[in-house]
Formats: structure tokens, C-alpha cells, sequence
């Protein structure tokens, strides 16, 4: 696909056994991103979510296919390019950073400056810009350990934003995040998306397709990777297949929008 | 902007007043000692070494300030900045509070390096030598072991390196008991418990510009300690090629940790709570503390040696000052923190 962000092809991935050998995580995952898209990863855990990140963001070897961000293959690109092209939001975990907000987003203009500079005037204004932009402008001179889920996740945010990458991983974005963080950081995630950016996550919430709608990669189905659209995989029968559990998936409102329910929970 | 700007220029006011602090300090401590030089006279006899100054002073005068005091204090302002420097580097890299230079067994592979050399009677460089190469000789092996572990990251280097410093002080008890009481065994307490008593300006000569040169590496790449401190995989996805830049900095905080133990033998403490008291004062940005603790950490040690040797008759191990200082500073900067582990 020509102008796709990202483009991976026959991508597959094992680990070292306990028993020797080698365990597959996935293979034959193939998908491309294109511009101003959202593409949804979901899986139970342990499929291979975080994993299938770690190897698009050129973090972890892979056996075999081909990962190409900006049309480049991804092995062949030097770390300060693939930075340029690509942020990674990997998963919130609790972190005693000690750097006020501000000097943590100005990390993110790494891949811009030289080995032996350091972010100037024109950065930390751009720095102030972004937090405006997210809100959160008044945490500029807080540390980051002072901070609560929501606004430490809209901070990292910041931190890609200030990157200038066209193509953004996010993994599991919502994670640890109270309800209204979610649809703050869901909300933000469609901004990114409107302004011209692919964003590719990871997700356990398949109500989070439709509220991005989005386009799906499901890992872990025992006939392989998956893609499809929203109405495609949320369906009763993928995600039980998927999650091991009744899941029943109404259609509300007009337009119609499907929403998934326990059924073994909600009777 | 305005906050940012007033925050950056306070810590530049910050880091200016503690280099003339530095400066202040050693003055008063060339002065200070058993015969007294006013700090009038000692800064007079200074600018005498290099411009033609009217002789104010007495041979004996000068004699003491340069000959005998100089090269012990630029030695304390060198092993101070280069302890305070490679700890606040440590703590960066593997984004822990609780490391210090001696964290991968650098100190205690040069006092093991050092009491061998002692025990067969060496001279006093090929202590030196002997000490640099176990020192990092040392840290070779913390490396090499780290490697056996399943997944080997930043942490268990460090624990590798609490393994080797076991190993090594095994051997400084070994050394110690093999020691002769009257000549060998005071030789080995001294490099354990760290004196500047014995520093001369060849020594200082001699090991200055490797203290200087490595520290100006690190002080320009202080800015991407910040980077690495997020931990190798989001630096790497910002662009950092956190490996490489990890050993860079591994090897030369490891030289400078060696140096200044080839000076002074081994010092307790100054490498794990200057790099706090830095950060206490200017923040946590490296950019700002980095240059505060070499500065804080050179003031620090004038200070500890100038007690050393003047509170009383006979010379104070340094450790057990740095000691008597550390471990309650330490507990006041865990209370103003509210330090996070």
C-alpha cells in the first residue's frame, strides 16, 4: 500500500523456550497504517500485543516478513530516524521520574538535536505550546511523580508531540487511567488522527474500536492474524472465540453503534 | 516563559556561587593547619607563582601554602568532583538513588589492588597502577557476570557489581590479616579509609588531566543522562542508541572513580549524597545538577580534608568524617524529598 505510514508484512516473532527450541508468539501479521488513521490492536493477554510494538518500533529482533515506516524498511534505519518518524507511548507503570513536566517534554526533541546539544529557548516554547495545548500548561513546573494518571499519560503525550512523528505506537493508552481519563486520552488519540498522524494501539476495551473507529488487527485467534473493520470483528462469536467468554454485542442509538456486554455478568 | 527562564537563571546563580564557594574554601584551607597564613597573604603568595608580586611572605610561608598545602588541596577539590560526578552519573543511568560510584566494585577492586601492591612492598606508583587495573579490572567482572542473567539490564549490573564488591572486600580482609601489624597493615587502612595525607604534586600532575578530560565528556553529554534515565527502551525509541551510550558513560565514570581512588584511596559517601544535595538544591534536570554536584562535591571534600587535619593533633581517616556527615545528611534529604525508591 503506497502511502501508508506504516507498512508490515508477514511479520512474525518467537522467544527461547524454557525446554529449549523456540515458542512462536505470532506469525503472518501484515497490516499497513495510513495517514490520519487509528489502528486497534487487541488480543487476550499474552498474544503478543506489546511484543508486535516492540518490533515495529525496531525494539526487538524479529524472524521473519518486513516492518517499513515511512515507506523504509526498518532495520535499515538509524535510531535517530526511526525517532523522527515514530513516537512510542509504551505502557504507563509507576515511575519515580523527578523531571518537572516541562523537562520531560522537552526529551522528546532528542532525535532533532546533536549528540552533544541541548534543547534551547526555542524548545522549551514549543514545550509551553504543547502543554497549552493539552491543558496542563499550569503542571509546566511540577515533577512527573507528582502528577495523577491522567495528567501523567497527557504529559507523555506531549512528550510525542514534541517528537514531530508522523507515526505514533501507543501501548494500551488507557491503562490505569479512571473512566474520564479514558475518554480524555481516547479523545486526544482522535486528535492525533485529525491532524494527519497514524496512531497504532494496543487495547483490552473492544468498545475503544468503536469509539475510535477504528481499523482492527486481532493476535491471538488460533487461525492466525486477523484485520478487519469494526462491524467485522465485534461480533459475539470473534470475541468469544477471543476472550473465552460470552460477550453479547448490542447495537444502540441512531446511527446504530454496537456495544459490547458480558452476558455471563449482565442478564 | 517567564517561570522557566527565572527557574534556569537561579540555577545558573546557584552553580556560579558554589564555584566561588570552591574557591573561598580552598583559599581558607591553604591558610588553615598548624602554622597559620592569613588569606590576604595566601592569595598574595598565589598571584606571586605567576606574576611578579612584591614578597610579603616568608619562605617558610610559601613553603607551606604551595609546596606542602597546594597539591593536597587541588587533590581534595579533584577526588571530591570526580566522587560527586560519576555518582550523579550512576544515579542517572541506572535510574536509582541508591547507587554511588563503588556500586560496580570499582573502590574496592583499587583497595584490593592497592593492599596486594602494599603487601609485596611496591613503591608508590606501582600501587597506583596496581590499584587503576584491579579497579577496573573489576568492573570487567561485575559486567561479565551481569551477562549470565536471563535478561541483562541496567539492574543486574548492579547487583553484579554488589557481588564483586563482596568478593573484593573478602580479599581486603585477607590482604589485612596477611599484613605485617607495623608497616604493611596502616599502609592498607589508609587506602580503605581514604587520606589525602600522602598526595604530592607529582601525583596530582599525574592524574589531573585524566580526571579533567574524562569529566569533560560527561558534563557535555549531561543533558542525554536525562534521556537514559527513562529507562534503555524509551531512550532508544527517542533516537538514543542507549547501549552505546550507557558503556560510554559506564567506562568513563569508572576512570574517574579509579583516579580518584588512586589519589586518596577509598572515600565512603561523598559519591551517593553530594548527587542528592545537588538535586535538592537545582533539581533534578541534569543539565543544572550535574555541574552543581562536581562544584558541591569539590567544596564538600576541601572542607572534610581541611577537619581531617585540623580538628586534631593527628590526621582523621576521611571516611570516618564523610561518615559522621553522610549518614545524617542522607536521612534530612530523605525526609526533604520524600524520596521515592
Amino acid at each position: 500500500m503506497t502511502g501508508a505510514l506504516l507498512a508490515v508484512e508477514g511479520l512474525s516473532c518467537s522467544y527461547p523456550a524454557a525446554g529449549g527450541g523456540r515458542k512462536a508468539v505470532f506469525g503472518g501479521v501484515g497490516f499497513s497504517v495510513a495517514p490520519g488513521e487509528t489502528f486497534v490492536l487487541i488480543g487476550p493477554n499474552g498474544s503478543g500485543k506489546t511484543t508486535l510494538l516492540n518490533c515495529i518500533a525496531g525494539l526487538q529482533d524479529f524472524d521473519g516478513g518486513a516492518v517499513r515506516v515511512c515507506g523504509r524498511d526498518i532495520g535499515a534505519m538509524p535510531y535517530r530516524e526511526r525517532a523522527k518518524a515514530m513516537g512510542y507511548l509504551t505502557q504507563l507503570h509507576e515511575t519515580a521520574l523527578e523531571y518537572t513536566v516541562l523537562e520531560y517534554l522537552v526529551m522528546g526533541r532528542a532525535p532533532h538535536l546533536g549528540f552533544l546539544e541541548k534543547p534551547g529557548d526555542a524548545d522549551y516554547a514549543r514545550a509551553m505550546e504543547v502543554l497549552e495545548g493539552l491543558g496542563i500548561a499550569h503542571y509546566a513546573g511540577t515533577p512527573m511523580n507528582q502528577l495523577s494518571g491522567g495528567e501523567h499519560q497527557q504529559a507523555r503525550i506531549g512528550r510525542v508531540l514534541m517528537q514531530d512523528a508522523r507515526l505514533v505506537l501507543m501501548d494500551e493508552p488507557t491503562n490505569h487511567l479512571d473512566y474520564g481519563n479514558q475518554i480524555r486520552v481516547l479523545k486526544r488519540i482522535r486528535g492525533l488522527a485529525g491532524s494527519g498522524r497514524a496512531v497504532l494501539m494496543t487495547s483490552h476495551a473492544p468498545d475503544h474500536i468503536t469509539m475510535l473507529q477504528s481499523r482492527v488487527g486481532v493476535l491471538g485467534l488460533e487461525d492466525g492474524f486477523r484485520v478487519g473493520s469494526p462491524s467485522e470483528i465485534l461480533r459475539g462469536e470473534v470475541l468469544e472465540k477471543l476472550y473465552g467468554a460470552k460477550i453479547a454485542v448490542h447495537h444502540v442509538g441512531n446511527p446504530s453503534f454496537p456495544v459490547c456486554v458480558p452476558e455471563e455478568l449482565i442478564q | 516563559m517567564k517561570p522557566i527562564h527565572a527557574h534556569h537563571r537561579r540555577n545558573r546563580l546557584t552553580i556560579a556561587g558554589a564555584g566561588v564557594l570552591v574557591v573561598v574554601l580552598c583559599i581558607l584551607a591553604l591558610g588553615i593547619g598548624r602554622y597559620y597564613v592569613a588569606p590576604g597573604q595566601v592569595v598574595r603568595i598565589l598571584l606571586g607563582q605567576v606574576f611578579p608580586v612584591d614578597a610579603t611572605w616568608t619562605d617558610t610561608m610559601q613553603t607551606v601554602v604551595v609546596n606542602v598545602r597546594l597539591p593536597r588541596i587541588v587533590g581534595a577539590v579533584l577526588v571530591g568532583g570526580a566522587l560527586s560526578l560519576s555518582g550523579a552519573v550512576y544515579q542517572g543511568v541506572f535510574h536509582n538513588p541508591l547507587v554511588s560510584p563503588d556500586i560496580l566494585g570499582v573502590s574496592s577492586g583499587a583497595a584490593v589492588g592497592a593492599s596486594v601492591a602494599i603487601l609485596m612492598h611496591s613503591g608508590a606508583v606501582a600501587i597506583q597502577i596496581s590499584a587503576l587495573l584491579c579497579g577496573c579490572g573489576a568492573v570487567a567482572l561485575a559486567a561479565a557476570i551481569s551477562r549470565a542473567f536471563r535478561k541483562p539490564s541496567p539492574m543486574t549490573l548492579v547487583l553484579s557489581g554488589i557481588i564483586v564488591s563482596a568478593l573484593c572486600s573478602s580479599l581486603l580482609s585477607l590482604c589485612q590479616y596477611l599484613a605485617n601489624v607495623y608497616e604493611e597493615l596502616p599502609n592498607i587502612i589508609f587506602w580503605t579509609l581514604g587520606s589525602l595525607r600522602k598526595v604530592t604534586g607529582a601525583d596530582v600532575l599525574v592524574t589531573a588531566p585524566v580526571i579533567l578530560a574524562v569529566s569533560c565528556v560527561l558534563v557535555a553529554l549531561r543533558w542525554r543522562i536525562n534521556l537514559l534515565s527513562l529507562g534503555g527502551k524509551e531512550a532508544q525509541s527517542l533516537g538514543v542508541n542507549a547501549g552505546l551510550l550507557r558503556i560510554i558513560i559506564i567506562i568513563c565514570s569508572t576512570i574517574l572513580t579509579a583516579s580518584a581512588v588512586c589519589i586518596s584511596g577509598t572515600i565512603g559517601w561523598v559519591g551517593l549524597i553530594v548527587p542528592h544535595l545537588a538535586r535538592l538544591v537545582v533539581g533534578s534536570d541534569h543539565v543544572h545538577s550535574i555541574p552543581a554536584a562536581v562544584l558541591f562535591g569539590s567544596a564538600f571534600m576541601v572542607a572534610v580534608d581541611t577537619l581531617a587535619r585540623s580538628l586534631t593533633s593527628a590526621e582523621i581517616p576521611l571516611s570516618v568524617i564523610t561518615g559522621f556527615i553522610g549518614a545524617p545528611l542522607f536521612v534530612f534529604i530523605i525526609v526533604r524529598r520524600r524520596l521515592e525508591l
